[in-house]
């Protein structure tokens, strides 16, 4: 009776056990209700066997327990972000840093997809890619049409430094609160940097600070 | 008071309310072709040439005109505007007379959708042999922009006219859409054969309103103006200085220099400056807002080795924010300047999310960073730290 007693209870424990070997993300104790935080484990677990970040991850369930949002928002929008991360893992490489990551799953949520991500990549080989994702999720942001925006950056891609697109995001969102069409800023500021990068003479984004003013 | 005297009153009253009065000129077909030069507040300076036809007839007691002007700017920009108005005199009483009058106007700057007024004014003028005055108050609306508002101005002014010098003065009084201002001018003309020279001085003591471009803001302002009878037909017209803006007419405020050529005129119309249209008045209000509407702007610059965090607000007793970098944890910033808050942290390069709280109000997004939608309601500035 003691021995089938026994088996029961370690057979229990066995049964329950892929339940209770989340690694418990010390980031969220006492921040998510159980319920919640067992299933945004899940999710980290899934992420880590994914060799994805989990740190943007527990950021939006915070995020979201920061805010006050119900249990279950917060584990959605953690598997989307998840998901989000997975893409851009797929688009930027097994090498892809942590922030790289975050700001591809910031480009996809503005519009882009798998592979503008990968075209990206393929065009600055040896970059950091950063930046330039977040630069398009910024200009669509701005209200730039997102093939339009996707076109720019790719076209910037080849030469441009992290501070030319800095400056590029600048000038275009500039220009837009002057006034002007989203569509034509960016035509006019992609036109100044590719004559930049065509030679000397032309407007540099890096070197150049923008005028604070424009012309009527 | 002789018919001779009630005329020269409402032509010096005319001139006195040459900006926006529909007794501009009175019987006049001109037309101004001009170049001219113009810093408006808020823009670098431009070349502008400007066309700009005028026609008024005065029938009786009743005077209307249209008014219309085409501008070019260096970029290429144009602006279109347009304004027809009329004014009915009472019949004269023995040292006073009403003037009812209204306007209609409307531009069009560059790919901006088109803006407008209308205003109707009520105008009592009372005069003397050689001198007089009158009071005023003017309502109306505009439409087609983010300032549209229902303006009211009272005024009141007085003249002098002595030989060929006339003097003038007003205090005038304006609200639009709860901001508020006062000017004073003074203005003085001389008339002779073939040349006649005015100048304007503006102040404004007093003005509430915001801080951006466009706004109404204190000041003192002031041009001159040269008009040169070339032959009966043709004047050669000189002017520059500065004027502040009228905000109920969508007027922005400039430096300029101008000259132009005036053909067929009649009367004496200042040179047309190319005023800036509510259009771009708009464009140029976003611009000072830089976009966002959040009153705290976040920065963060190199500080060391580490980050500073620092919001730039008016008038905030506490600021708060949390983000990525806080775990989503409120951190109080440090007042460390009369509209500066901040703090420091260590971040790596990266992509971060960010909300600011200012005196305990609501979770904002700060301007300065990307505003995305959060599966949480609300919305969440993102900011790249390079």
């Amino acid at each position: 009776m003691r021995l089938e007693t026994l088996t029961m209870v370690l057979g229990g424990m066995l049964w329950l056990a892929p339940g209770n070997m989340h690694a418990q993300e010390p980031r969220l104790e006492g921040r998510l209700p159980d319920a919640a935080r067992a299933q945004v484990n899940t999710i980290l677990d899934e992420a880590r066997a994914a060799g994805l970040p989990t740190e943007p991850l527990v950021d939006r369930a915070l995020e979201g327990a920061a805010k006050g949002a119900a249990p279950q928002l917060i584990v959605s929008a953690v598997s989307r972000l998840r998901g989000e991360l997975g893409v851009a893992r797929e688009a930027f490489g097994e090498t892809a840093s942590l922030a790289e990551l975050t700001a591809g799953a910031s480009a996809l949520r503005a519009g882009a997809v798998e592979g503008d991500l990968a075209r990206l990549k393929e065009l600055r080989p040896g970059q950091p890619l950063t930046v330039a994702a977040a630069v398009l999720a910024d200009l669509v942001a701005a209200g730039v049409p997102v093939d339009t925006a996707i076109t720019a950056v790719m076209a910037l891609a080849r030469d441009a430094q992290d501070a030319d697109y800095v400056a590029f995001r600048r000038n275009v969102q500039r220009d837009i609160a002057l006034g002007a069409s989203p569509a034509a800023a960016l035509g006019v500021r992609l036109q100044a940097a590719t004559d930049l990068a065509a030679g000397p003479g032309g407007e540099t984004g890096s070197t150049t600070k923008p005028p604070r003013k424009r012309k009527p | 008071m002789t018919r001779r005297c009630r005329r020269a009153a409402a032509t010096v009253a005319a001139w006195l309310l040459s900006s926006g009065s529909p007794l501009v000129g009175q019987t006049a077909g001109t037309l101004d072709i001009g170049a001219s030069v113009v810093e408006y507040d808020g823009f670098l300076v431009s070349g502008a040439a400007v066309l700009a036809p005028a026609l008024t007839f005065d029938i009786s007691n009743l005077s209307v005109g249209g008014q219309g002007s085409w501008t070019i700017f260096e970029s290429g920009n144009q602006i279109f505007q347009g304004t027809a108005a009329a004014a009915w005199l009472a019949p004269p009483r023995e040292w006073w007379r009403v003037e009812l009058s209204g306007s209609v106007g409307a531009s069009k700057y560059a790919d901006e959708p088109g803006n407008g007024h209308f205003l109707a004014r009520t105008r009592i003028h009372f005069y003397g042999e050689r001198t007089g005055g009158w009071v005023s108050g003017t309502g109306g609306g505009s439409f087609g922009g983010v300032s549209s508002g229902v303006p009211f101005e009272l005024a009141v002014g007085g003249w002098s006219v002595r030989d060929r010098v006339a003097l003038a003065g007003t205090v005038t009084g304006t609200w639009l859409s709860g901001d508020g201002y006062m000017d004073l001018l003074g203005a003085v003309r001389w008339t002779g054969p073939r040349v006649e020279l005015e100048g304007r001085l503006i102040a404004r003591p007093w003005a509430r309103s915001g801080e951006g471009v466009g706004e109404a803001r204190t000041g003192v302002f002031g041009d001159a103006s040269v008009l040169v009878a070339l032959n009966e037909r043709i004047t050669l017209s000189l002017g520059g200085g500065s004027y502040p803006s009228d905000p109920m007419r969508r007027v922005l405020a400039a430096k300029y220099a101008t000259i132009g050529l005036r053909l067929n005129v009649f009367g004496s119309q200042r040179s047309p400056v190319p005023t800036i249209t509510g259009a771009l008045l708009r464009a140029a209000r976003r611009d000072a807002a830089s976009g966002d509407t959040s009153p705290a702007r976040l920065e963060i610059p190199p500080y060391g080795r580490t980050r500073a965090l620092r919001v730039h607000v008016d008038g905030a007793t506490s600021v708060e924010l949390m983000g990525d970098f806080t775990d989503w944890q409120v951190v109080a910033l440090a007042k460390v300047g009369s509209s500066t808050w901040e703090t420091t942290v260590v971040l790596a390069p990266g992509v971060y999310r960010v909300n600011v709280r200012v005196n305990g109000g609501a979770w904002q997004v700060p301007a300065g960073s990307r505003r995305e939608q959060t599966e949480f309601g609300g919305a969440v500035g993102v900011v790249v730290v390079p």
